[in-house]
C-alpha cells in the first residue's frame, strides 16, 4: 500500500475534527473523499498533504512516516492542488508550472526541468497559454495550470481540494477524465475531495465517506453509495439507479428528524 | 509550429537579463553623471585626472573623493537596501502595501535613534554625534527590529492575517511616531536639533567609514535573500502550496524578515527616514520584469538605487548650492511615475 | 463686531446647556452646589494720580505695520518676546510686566522675571492664562505667535503690539517706542546714544579697509554643523540686496567679506539659515568661520570646555578641517544674542577685533558688555558670550 493512514486524530482546541481515521490507498487509483459540510474532508486532505502537520506515525507515504521526510523529499513524493489559486502577484502560466520543479531546483533551471514542464504542458494543452499571466486565464484553464504545477513535481500522490468546484460541466469532466488517465497511465495515487456524488461514483475507484470526523464507509462506489448510507450521513432519502455512465442518484426529500 | 517551452523560457530569461543589464548600464551612467555634477564645476579633464590619481588641485580631489563619492555610494546603497526590503516584505506578506514604513521599521528605528539622541545627549554631552553615532545606529536597529517583532507578533495572534499585520504595522508606527514627537517635545534644544536632522533624512556628510560597514552588510544580506528566490516564488503561490512544494515557510519568513529588517534599519539609522523607495521600486520592477524573484530582486535593487541616486542628484543640483531634502524629490517624481504605471498597466495586483 | 455677536449667538445656548449639565451632575452628586459665580476680577491697582489727570492717548504704528492706540499709563503688560522684556528692563519699566514667556525665563534668566507667571512657548502661548491676567497689552514678535493672538485677545480689550527689539533696522525705533509707552523717553535716548557711539567706533575703524584687505568669512549654524546636520549658512543679504540675517550681516558690519554673498534670504521663511552643498563651502574656502547658536555659552555658562569639545568635534567629523579657516584655527563662536540679535553692536565689535586685531588693539569689547549688564540692566556681569578656537588647548 502506497499511502497508509494509521489512526489519524486531529483536534482544534478541544474540538475533535478527525477521529482515528484508518485507510490504505494503493497507487494507480482515484480516491474520492466525500461527506457533508463539516465532516472533516479538508482537514483530512490537508493532514495527508502535511499542510497541517499530522501526529507522528499517523500518515505514511511509500512506507515511511511523512514526519520523517525532509520537506523537499516529501514534495517529490506528493503534490497538492488548492481549491483556489492564490491572489498574490501573478506569474505567467509557464512560470507557474515551472514552480512545480521547486523541490528539484537548486537555483538554476536545467534542461531536464524544462523538458518535464514542456511534456506536462503539452499533455494538458497549456502550451499556447505559456506566456499568459495566470490571472488572465479562465477558471478551467487555471485549474489545469495548478494541476500541471503539481504534476511538475513528478509526484506519486496527487492531493486535490475540490478541483471541480469552480468549473462548468465541460471542464469538470475534462479535469476528472485527466485525473483518471493520470492514475491509470502513470500509476499516480489521486486523492480528491468531491461534492458531486455522481461524479465521485463515476470517476473513483474508491470512495471514502466521512461523517463527523470518522470514516463512515469506504470502498468501491457501489458499496459506499447506498440509500441507507446516504440517508444516515446526508439526511436525505435518495433513489439510486444504474445509468449509462455510472450511478444516478436522485434526492427525494430530507429525512424528518 | 509553436515555439517550444525551452525556447520561450530562454527567450524570457534573455529579455530579463537584457533589462537588468540595461538598468545596470543606466545606473553606471547616472553615477558618472552624478560624479561630474555638483555645486563645484569640475571639468572632465580634471575629473579624469582625479579618478586616475593625478589631481590638479588638492581641494577638488578632496571634494570628489570625500564629499561627492561617498554621498553617491550612500545613495545607491540606501536605494538597494530599501527597495530590497520592500520587495521581500511584499513577498513574505503577499501584500502590495508592505514596506519598511508600513511595517513600522522606519518609525521604530526613528524612535530608537531619537531615544539615543535624547538620552545620549546627557551622557555624551554635546559631542553626541561623534561618539554616539554608532550608538544611534545600534539603537535604531534594535527598535526597528522590535517594531517588526511586535507587529509580527500581533499578527500571529490573529492567524497571521496580512490585513491584521498591516493594520498592526500602522498602529505601531503611529505609537512610535508619538514617542518621537513626545521626545521632541520634552527634549532640550540641542538634542532636538540632532533629531530634526536625523528625521529629515538625507545623504549629507556620508562617510566611507559608515559605508565600510554598510556595504558588506547589504551585499551579504542580498546574497542570502537571492538564495531564497525560489522559496519566495513558491510563497507567492500561497502558504499551503509553498509547504507542499517543500518550502519551510516559518523559517523562510523569520530569516528573510530578520535579514531585511537588519538591512533596512541599519541603513535608516545612518541616513534618517527616506520614504517611498521601499514601496515604489518593487512595484515598478514587478511591472517591468514580472514576479520571479530571481530577477525581481536584482531589478528592485537597481530601480531603488537609480531612483534614489537621481533624486539625490536632483536635490543637490536643482537649486544649487542650496540643498533640498531628498525625500521631497523622491516623492515628487516617484509618485506621479508610480500613478502613471498604475493607470497605464491594466493588470492590478490588489484584487 | 458682527462676527463676535454671531459667535455669542451660538455661544449663549451652548453655555446654558453646559450650565444645565453642570447642575444636573451636581444634583446627581446629592449635594446641590450653588451656580458657579464668575471669578471675581483681580483687584485693579488704581494709582491715585490717574483720577486727577485726563488719560493720555498714544497712537503709533507697530513693526508689523498696524496702527495702535493706547491709553497711558501702561501698568499691566504681558511680554512674550524675550528681547522686548530685556528692553523694558533696560528702560527700568519692569514693574509693568505681569508675565513673560518661557524663552525669556530660559534664555534671559538674569532679567529676574522668574517669580512672574509663564505664558508658555512663544508659538503656543496659553491664551487663558493671558486673559486671566487682564493685561492692557501684550508684546509679541512680528511673526509669532500667529494672528490667533489678536483674534482672541482684542475682543477682550487687550491690545497686541508686535515689535522685535533685535533686528538692526528696527531696534532703535522700537526702543524709542517703548520709551514713549512706559514714559521712559529720556532713558531710551541716553541708551541709544551710548549704543550708537559703539557702532560708530566700529564703522570708523573698518571704513578704510580695502577690498583686498578684507577677510573672507562664512557664518554657520554651530548646532547643525556639530550634529552632522550640514553647512547651514546665515545669509548676509535678504532678497533685493537688503541686510540679511543678523548673524550673517555681522560679517559685513565687522568689515569682512561674506563668501556666500550670492545667497539671499527670504524674510518670509521661518528658518534663518540656508542649507548648502558641502562642495560649495569647500570651493569658496573661507579664511574665517563664525559659528552661531544659543546652546553653548550664555549668562549662566562658566566653563569653556564645552566650546573646546564642540570645536574639536567639528574639526574631526566635518570637512571644516580642510578649509583655510580650520587650518589656521580662525573659528569663532558667538552666542546668538551677542552678534545676531539685540547685543549686535558689542558682538560685531568683537568679530571685527578677531578679524583685524591690529586695528582694535585699544578696544576691549568685553568692557562694553560689562557696562551694558551692570550700568544699563543693573545686574551682575557674567557668562561666556564668545569663544575663539585659537584659545583652545
Amino acid at each position: 500500500m502506497f499511502m497508509q493512514i494509521k489512526g489519524l486524530s486531529v483536534q482544534f482546541g478541544a474540538k475533535p475534527i478527525l477521529k482515528d481515521i484508518r485507510m490504505e490507498l494503493p497507487k494507480g487509483e482515484v480516491v474520492s473523499i466525500v461527506g457533508p459540510n463539516g465532516a472533516g474532508k479538508t482537514t483530512l486532505l490537508k493532514s495527508m498533504a502535511s499542510i497541517l502537520s499530522p501526529p507522528r506515525k499517523a500518515v505514511w507515504t511509500d512506507g515511511k512516516d511523512v514526519r520523517l521526510y525532509a520537506a523537499n523529499e516529501l514534495a517529490k513524493k506528493q503534490a497538492y492542488v488548492p481549491q483556489h489559486s492564490s491572489t498574490g502577484f501573478p506569474l505567467t502560466v509557464m512560470e507557474t508550472v515551472l514552480l512545480g520543479r521547486k523541490p528539484y531546483i537548486k537555483w538554476g533551471v536545467t534542461d531536464q526541468d524544462l523538458q518535464i514542464v514542456e511534456r506536462i504542458m503539452d499533455r494538458l494543452q497549456l502550451t499556447r497559454l505559456s506566456e499568459q499571466f495566470i490571472d488572465e486565464c479562465s477558471g478551467g484553464e487555471r485549474q489545469k495550470v495548478l494541476i500541471a504545477r503539481a504534476l511538475a513535481q513528478e509526484p506519486e500522490v496527487l492531493l486535490l481540494d475540490e478541483p471541480t468546484s469552480a468549473l462548468d460541466i465541460r471542464y469538470q469532466l475534462e479535469v476528472l477524465e485527466l485525473l483518471r488517465q493520470l492514475a491509470r497511465e502513470q500509476q499516480v495515487l489521486v486523492v480528491l475531495i468531491l461534492h458531486d456524488l455522481e461524479l465521485a461514483a463515476r470517476y473513483s475507484d474508491r470512495v471514502i465517506l466521512l461523517k463527523e470526523g470518522e470514516v463512515f464507509a469506504a470502498g468501491r462506489p457501489e458499496e459506499v453509495f447506498t440509500p441507507a448510507h446516504i440517508e444516515q450521513v446526508y439526511g436525505v432519502h435518495v433513489e439510486i439507479e444504474q445509468g449509462s455512465c455510472g450511478m444516478k442518484m436522485t434526492a427525494i426529500r430530507p429525512v424528518l428528524v | 509550429m509553436e515555439p517550444r517551452i525551452a525556447q520561450i523560457y530562454q527567450g524570457s530569461v534573455r529579455n530579463k537579463l537584457l533589462l537588468l543589464g540595461g538598468m545596470l548600464l543606466l545606473l553606471v551612467i547616472s553615477t558618472l553623471y552624478a560624479i561630474s555634477r555638483g555645486a563645484v564645476e569640475i571639468p572632465l579633464i580634471d575629473l579624469l585626472g582625479i579618478l586616475f590619481g593625478q589631481p590638479a588641485d588638492e581641494m577638488t580631489a578632496y571634494i570628489v573623493y570625500e564629499v561627492r563619492l561617498p554621498r553617491i555610494v550612500m545613495a545607491i546603497v540606501t536605494g538597494i537596501s530599501l527597495a530590497c526590503a520592500g520587495a521581500i516584505m511584499q513577498a513574505l506578506l503577499r501584500n502590495p502595501l508592505a514596506d519598511p514604513f508600513t511595517l513600522g521599521v522606519s518609525s521604530g528605528a526613528a524612535f530608537g535613534a531619537a531615544l539615543a539622541i535624547v538620552a545620549g545627549a546627557s551622557v555624551f554631552g554635546i559631542n553626541l554625534v561623534l561618539s554616539g553615532q554608532w550608538l544611534i545606529a545600534l539603537n535604531a536597529f534594535v527598535f526597528g527590529c522590535l517594531a517588526v517583532l511586535i507587529v509580527y507578533g500581533i499578527a500571529r495572534l490573529k492567524n497571521s492575517s496580512t490585513t491584521v499585520l498591516l493594520l498592526a504595522g500602522v498602529a505601531i508606527g503611529q505609537l512610535f511616531s508619538a514617542g518621537v514627537s513626545s521626545l521632541k517635545y520634552f527634549s532640550d534644544n540641542e538634542a532636538l536639533k540632532d533629531l530634526v536632522v536625523w528625521l529629515m533624512g538625507g545623504f549629507w556628510g556620508a562617510k566611507w567609514q559608515v559605508l565600510q560597514m554598510l556595504l558588506p552588510l547589504v551585499l551579504v544580506s542580498l546574497a542570502v535573500l537571492i538564495k531564497y528566490a525560489w522559496d519566495l516564488n513558491a510563497l507567492g503561490a500561497g502558504e499551503e502550496v509553498a509547504r507542499t512544494l517543500g518550502v519551510k515557510v516559518k523559517r523562510i519568513r523569520w530569516v528573510c524578515l530578520l535579514v531585511v529588517t537588519l538591512m533596512a534599519s541599519t541603513t535608516i539609522a545612518f541616513t534618517g527616514i527616506i520614504g517611498f523607495i521601499g514601496l515604489v521600486a518593487p512595484h515598478i520592477s514587478r511591472m517591468m520584469i514580472g514576479t520571479d524573484y530571481r530577477f525581481l530582486l536584482p531589478c528592485s535593487c537597481l530601480a531603488g538605487a537609480l531612483l534614489l541616486l537621481l533624486s539625490d542628484t536632483a536635490a543637490r543640483m536643482l537649486l544649487s548650492p542650496v540643498e533640498i531634502p531628498v525625500g521631497i524629490i523622491t516623492a515628487l517624481f516617484g509618485a506621479p511615475f508610480f500613478i502613471y504605471l498604475l493607470v497605464k498597466k491594466r493588470r492590478d495586483y490588489w484584487a | 463686531m458682527k462676527a463676535i455677536q454671531s459667535n455669542r449667538y451660538i455661544a449663549r445656548p451652548f453655555l446654558i446647556f453646559m450650565l444645565a449639565m453642570m447642575l444636573l451632575t451636581a444634583g446627581c452628586a446629592a449635594a446641590p452646589t450653588p451656580t458657579a459665580q464668575p471669578e471675581s476680577a483681580p483687584q485693579k491697582q488704581e494709582p491715585a494720580s490717574s483720577a486727577l489727570k485726563e488719560p493720555e492717548v498714544l497712537t503709533f504704528q507697530d513693526s508689523a505695520g498696524k496702527e495702535i492706540t493706547l491709553t497711558l499709563p501702561i501698568e499691566r503688560a504681558v511680554v512674550i518676546n524675550r528681547n522686548t522684556s530685556e528692553a523694558i528692563k533696560l528702560l527700568g519699566a519692569e514693574e509693568a510686566i505681569v508675565a513673560t514667556g518661557d524663552t525669556t525665563l530660559k534664555n534671559n534668566s538674569y532679567l529676574g522675571y522668574e517669580s512672574k507667571p509663564d505664558v508658555g512657548e512663544t508659538k503656543q502661548v496659553n491664551l487663558e492664562l493671558i486673559l486671566s491676567l487682564k493685561p492692557q497689552l501684550v508684546f509679541a514678535y512680528t511673526n509669532r505667535p500667529d494672528q490667533t493672538l489678536e483674534e482672541k485677545l482684542e475682543p477682550a480689550g487687550i491690545k497686541v503690539v508686535r515689535i522685535n527689539n533685535y533686528l538692526p533696522e528696527q531696534m532703535d525705533e522700537e526702543l524709542r517706542l517703548l520709551g514713549k509707552i512706559f514714559g521712559k523717553t529720556e532713558k531710551a535716548e541716553a541708551f541709544l546714544q551710548w549704543k550708537q557711539s559703539i557702532e560708530q567706533l566700529l564703522a570708523d575703524r573698518v571704513a578704510d579697509l580695502k577690498e583686498e584687505e578684507k577677510k573672507s568669512v562664512i557664518a554657520l549654524s554651530a548646532g547643525f554643523l556639530n550634529s552632522n546636520g550640514g553647512y547651514r549658512i546665515f545669509p548676509s543679504k535678504s532678497l533685493g540686496g537688503k541686510p540679511g540675517v543678523g548673524e550673517g550681516y555681522a560679517t559685513i558690519l565687522a568689515g569682512g567679506k561674506d563668501v556666500a554673498e550670492d545667497l539671499e534670504w527670504n524674510p518670509a521663511e521661518t528658518s534663518t539659515t540656508i542649507m548648502v552643498d558641502e562642495e560649495y563651502v569647500l570651493k569658496r574656502n573661507p579664511e574665517v568661520i563664525t559659528l552661531h547658536g544659543t546652546w553653548l555659552g550664555g549668562y549662566e555658562t562658566e566653563e569653556t570646555q564645552p566650546f573646546e569639545d564642540a570645536l574639536e568635534n567639528i574639526m574631526k567629523s566635518t570637512s571644516v578641517s580642510k578649509l583655510k579657516a580650520g587650518q589656521n584655527r580662525e573659528i569663532y563662536f558667538f552666542y546668538t544674542n551677542f552678534v545676531g540679535s539685540d547685543k549686535r553692536y558689542i558682538g560685531t565689535l568683537q568679530l571685527a577685533k578677531n578679524l583685524y586685531p591690529e586695528r582694535f588693539q585699544d578696544v576691549d569689547p568685553e568692557q562694553y558688555a560689562k557696562e551694558y549688564y551692570e550700568n544699563w540692566l543693573g545686574v551682575p556681569y557674567k557668562g561666556i558670550w564668545t569663544y575663539s578656537y585659537k584659545d583652545a588647548k
